[in-house]
């Protein structure tokens, strides 16, 4: 964003965060007063829906443990307000608009630039291209901003995807690729795999025939308790083998 | 896509630049960002600076490339899952520097606290002894004792200024002397991944005052009043550089995080390979033998024995075949 020195009058640019400046044409030390509200400020991102896709399936397999499929994406700028004091670095969204309203995410980081080079630089395909803000639907802003340290509009994707019979839709955070989903399906219960049942019941009968093959009880005692040591070592090896490749 | 104009044209109006000039001689003045008092080089009057001058703004240049961060995460993942994260399923997909911002104070703090201390001293205890006779038996008690000190501490104090998933640092106040710091210009922010403070400077300063207050205390004393006053302190940003290497692996993604002064792997998610327990595998059927050739219905006894035992405590029994389902899957299943 450009400001005028009030010395001079010779116009200079300034970056998110800066307080004081010196003129370029001047040298002199200039403070930049902000009035009452906070900076203005717009996470810059090349729009990735395959990455997005990736975040939430990883996301929603590790909750569920189910297979998801993606059905579609799309890219939202939703503007967010962020309160210098909360204690869990979350700030929550600046729109009543479904579904962003109440969405709270951790400010991502990437590089910033002030919302208002983002339209103006925009439009004239200056440093970003005019496809970066097509792909883009812009949230109004509708909140209260005072007292806060900035408002950020950060590109939220919506990503729509099916688990079983239920279709979902999962917010993912650009750039930090966090993945927001209230709606989740329930996780799958864990199926025991009867298939791992055949190894402990081989080894019982052959204990068993083992034991019974003896001619006294102690004799079968000592031939199960040196399979059964016989065998943990054999297994404990090779699970050791399996474990070590590559 | 929506333009704001009525937005764009407050912002516009709103940013106003003020020139610093001395008040006496009214020459130019050069002042930085967290300075709080100049000397005006043409008069040579002290001055302070009143106007938002805002905290100071350092950063660290990062000096591992890319490929190094990169080679830092792939040994560390290799090592923490014991070689069991094979190269077939797993890929890098994102490796990103950023700069990650911590607040830092230093200063002097000055004050008095008053209190009790907590000593520990023997005490003689009568009791009465085997045979009626009176011993004399010991314990360790606590007494305590009045006390006041005088404070006078130069501090550091340093903590994050912005939450990140995954940051497994506390602070960088032994780091920032040792490491050459450089003033942060700010269009920096425009090019390189930044992460910006989501703690205003308010709530650091009183979040720093509130630790060294408790810090001055000395162990073991409870504090019942103090009085204090920090002067000389000044408060700045400080950005470390950070890389974040993600991963997928098998459909997962994993993140590391990389120092990007050292090299170091400061922490990381490693997937998590199930295993069966092979203790169970041998030793279940094993007593299960030898109860078998003691007497035969004996493992069927110590069955129905453990399904009680197991189904005491809940307020509703399962049926027999789902609860050995659940033990066998206990048992013999991965986990």
């Amino acid at each position: 964003m450009q400001v005028k020195c009030n010395i001079c009058g010779g116009i200079n640019d300034i970056y998110p965060g800066e307080r004081i400046l010196r003129c370029e044409y001047c040298g002199n030390s200039l403070s930049i007063e902000r009035g009452k509200g906070p900076e203005h400020l717009v996470l810059l991102h090349e729009r990735d829906d395959k990455m997005a896709i990736e975040a939430a399936t990883s996301f929603i397999m590790e909750k569920t443990k189910r297979t998801v499929t993606c059905t579609g994406t799309s890219l939202h700028l939703v503007p967010f307000v962020v309160k210098g004091n909360s204690p869990s670095g979350t700030s929550e969204a600046a729109t009543s608009k479904k579904p962003f309203s109440g969405l709270r995410v951790v400010q991502p980081a990437g590089r910033f630039v002030f919302f208002e080079d983002f339209i103006t630089q925009a439009t004239e395909g200056k440093t970003f291209q005019k496809s970066d803000t097509e792909a883009y639907e812009t949230i109004r802003f509708e909140g209260n901003a005072s007292g806060a340290l900035r408002i950020v509009h950060i590109p939220i994707y919506i990503v729509s995807y099916r688990c079983g019979n239920r279709e979902g839709e999962a917010l993912v955070t650009a750039e930090s690729w966090q993945v927001t989903d209230s709606d989740l399906p329930p996780a799958m219960e864990k199926e025991f795999d009867t298939s791992k049942l055949i190894l402990p019941v081989s080894l019982f009968l052959i204990f068993t025939a083992a034991g019974f093959t003896a001619k006294s009880f102690f004799a079968g005692a000592l031939l199960v308790i040196g399979g059964s040591g016989l065998s943990y070592l054999i297994l404990a090896l090779r699970q050791r083998l399996n474990a070590s490749r590559p | 896509m929506i333009l704001n104009a009525e937005h764009k044209k407050a912002e516009r109006e709103k940013i106003e630049t003020i020139g610093f000039k001395c008040p006496l001689c009214g020459g130019s003045l050069d002042v930085e960002e967290g300075l709080k008092s100049i000397k005006c080089r043409y008069c040579g009057s002290s001055l302070y600076i009143s106007a938002q001058e805002g905290p100071a703004n350092y950063y660290a240049r990062c000096r591992i490339n890319e490929g190094k961060a990169k080679h830092a995460a792939i040994s560390y993942l290799l090592r923490e899952s014991s070689h069991n994260v094979g190269g077939m399923n797993t890929s890098i997909i994102e490796c990103k520097l950023v700069h990650v911002p911590f607040w830092r104070m230093h200063g002097r703090l000055i004050g008095w606290i008053a209190g009790e201390t907590l000593e520990k001293e023997m005490q003689e205890i009568e009791a009465s002894g085997p045979r009626g006779s009176a011993v004399k038996r010991y314990k360790i008690g606590s007494k305590r004792k009045p006390f006041s000190k005088l404070v006078f501490k130069h501090i550091e104090w340093s903590a994050p200024a912005a939450y990140v998933p995954h940051l497994q640092m506390q602070g960088v106040s032994l780091k920032a002397t040792m490491l050459r710091w450089e003033v942060l210009d700010h269009s920096l922010k425009t090019r390189q991944n930044f992460a910006l403070p989501t703690m205003s400077e308010e709530k650091a300063e009183s979040d720093a005052y509130k630790y060294l207050t408790k810090v001055v205390a000395p162990t073991g004393t409870i504090v019942r009043s103090g009085r204090f006053k920090l002067f000389d302190n000044d408060i700045s940003v400080y950005y470390y550089p950070i890389y974040f290497i993600s991963y997928k692996h098998r459909d997962r993604i994993f993140t590391i995080t990389v120092d990007g002064v050292e090299g170091r792997v400061m922490g990381g998610a490693v997937p998590y390979k199930p295993r069966q327990n092979v203790k169970n595998i041998v030793l279940i059927p094993a007593a299960a033998a030898l109860m078998t050739i003691l007497f035969p219905p004996l493992p069927l006894i110590a069955l129905g024995i453990l399904y009680v035992v197991d189904t005491l405590t809940m307020s509703k029994r399962p049926a027999p075949i789902d609860w050995l389902t659940a033990r066998c899957a206990a048992w013999f299943g991965e986990g």
